[in-house]
């Protein structure tokens, strides 16, 4: 391209080279740059200019809008090759795809759980500052045996035994155990009631007639029984493991 | 063979017309004046290429033209099918004006 003193602005030129959609970029150029060298000779370099400098911002819409639809196309010629592949490759697609979805859930499941775990007992706008008191035995590193220990400020336990701590992944959380007797005949009376009960049955028993006998049993023995109450004896080592049946 | 618009009808009988002048200036200011409505430049470029991809027109690049900034002019000109389909477009105009003699506007008769 020659740059005398006839010919376009060459930022015009340049911005017009890169706008233009229709027909060939170098034959389109070249006709705007006869029809601006025309204008130039009859009505000067200003007007030429300006005429030049239009047909550059009027070029521009058009190119993003055409730049808009083309991309749209593609998009759309994208999906329907991908579709088509699954559709040729079904075994394949059925793999990764389920492998996918699989992977997705898992993860979409596992942030639910760390963020409902993060979440847990939050609620308390002072839960950073608090702390859960731990009971321990109040005699610290002494050895306890044989101390007495208050419980419900009415029983004085004497300490007979330590066990471990049980493992957290039980149900069976407590801190010492105490025979039934000393708690004494209130808690007997309603035991299957208000405290989850524990049977140890012989290894031959037969399951469904014990379930039968002990239900008569509450039902009979136990005034606040009606005949809706449903007695209900799941094992109990399968309680955790199965949160949902129980 | 697909149909003409009124548009790449005008197009093609200004191609025939200018003959070895026809491309995009000449024949943007052909249209201009027999229709009288200005043509966007940009607009001449689409149904030119679209009559070239029919097969109603050829092009042929010229050599490079100073005047140009040194760039060449493309030069359009009508194949055989552009004749036919233009031969079939004047055969369906003078069917659709066939008989009809002369037209007379009255603004009475709309009343």
């Amino acid at each position: 391209m020659n740059n005398s003193k006839f010919s376009s602005p060459g930022l015009a030129r340049w911005t017009l080279k890169r706008v233009i959609i229709a027909g060939n970029r170098d034959v389109v150029l070249g006709d705007f740059e006869e029809l601006y060298r025309e204008i130039l000779q009859k009505r000067g370099r200003s007007q030429a200019l300006l005429w030049y400098w239009a047909q550059v911002f009027l070029s521009i819409p058009p190119f993003f809008k055409s730049l808009f639809i083309w991309s749209f196309i593609m998009f759309k010629n994208y999906l329907k090759v991908a579709l088509r592949n699954i559709i040729k490759h079904k075994g394949y697609s059925f793999i990764s795809i389920s492998g996918l979805t699989l992977g997705m859930v898992c993860c979409i499941f596992i942030f639910l759980w760390v963020q409902d775990e993060l979440n847990f007992d939050r609620f308390h706008k002072n839960a950073d500052n608090i702390y859960r008191v731990i009971v321990k035995y109040p005699g610290g590193n002494k050895d306890p045996l044989g101390k007495i220990l208050r419980y419900r400020n009415n029983y004085d336990l004497t300490v007979t035994g330590i066990i471990e701590n049980v493992d957290s992944n039980s149900h069976l959380g407590f801190d010492f155990v105490v025979p039934i007797q000393i708690i004494g005949e209130q808690t007997l009376r309603t035991w299957a009631w208000d405290n989850t009960s524990y049977l140890l049955l012989q290894e031959n028993a037969d399951l469904d007639g014990f379930r039968k006998k002990i239900a008569g049993i509450i039902m009979k023995e136990d005034k606040r029984s009606t005949t809706k109450t449903r007695v209900d004896i799941p094992p109990c080592f399968f309680r955790h493991s199965n949160p949902l049946i129980f | 063979m697909p149909t003409l618009s009124k548009l790449e009808e005008q197009i093609l009988l200004g191609v025939l017309r200018l003959g070895d002048d026809a491309y995009a200036i000449p024949i943007r200011n052909y249209l201009k004046e027999v229709i009288g409505e200005k043509l966007s430049i940009g607009g001449i470029y689409v149904p030119l290429d679209r009559l070239v991809r029919k097969g109603f027109l050829t092009t042929f690049q010229s050599d490079p033209i100073p005047e140009r900034g040194g760039m060449s002019r493309r030069y359009y000109k009508l194949t055989s099918d552009g004749m036919i389909a233009l031969e079939k477009a004047r055969e369906i105009h003078n069917k659709l004006w066939e008989g009809i003699e002369q037209l007379k506007y009255s603004p009475e008769r709309e009343k």
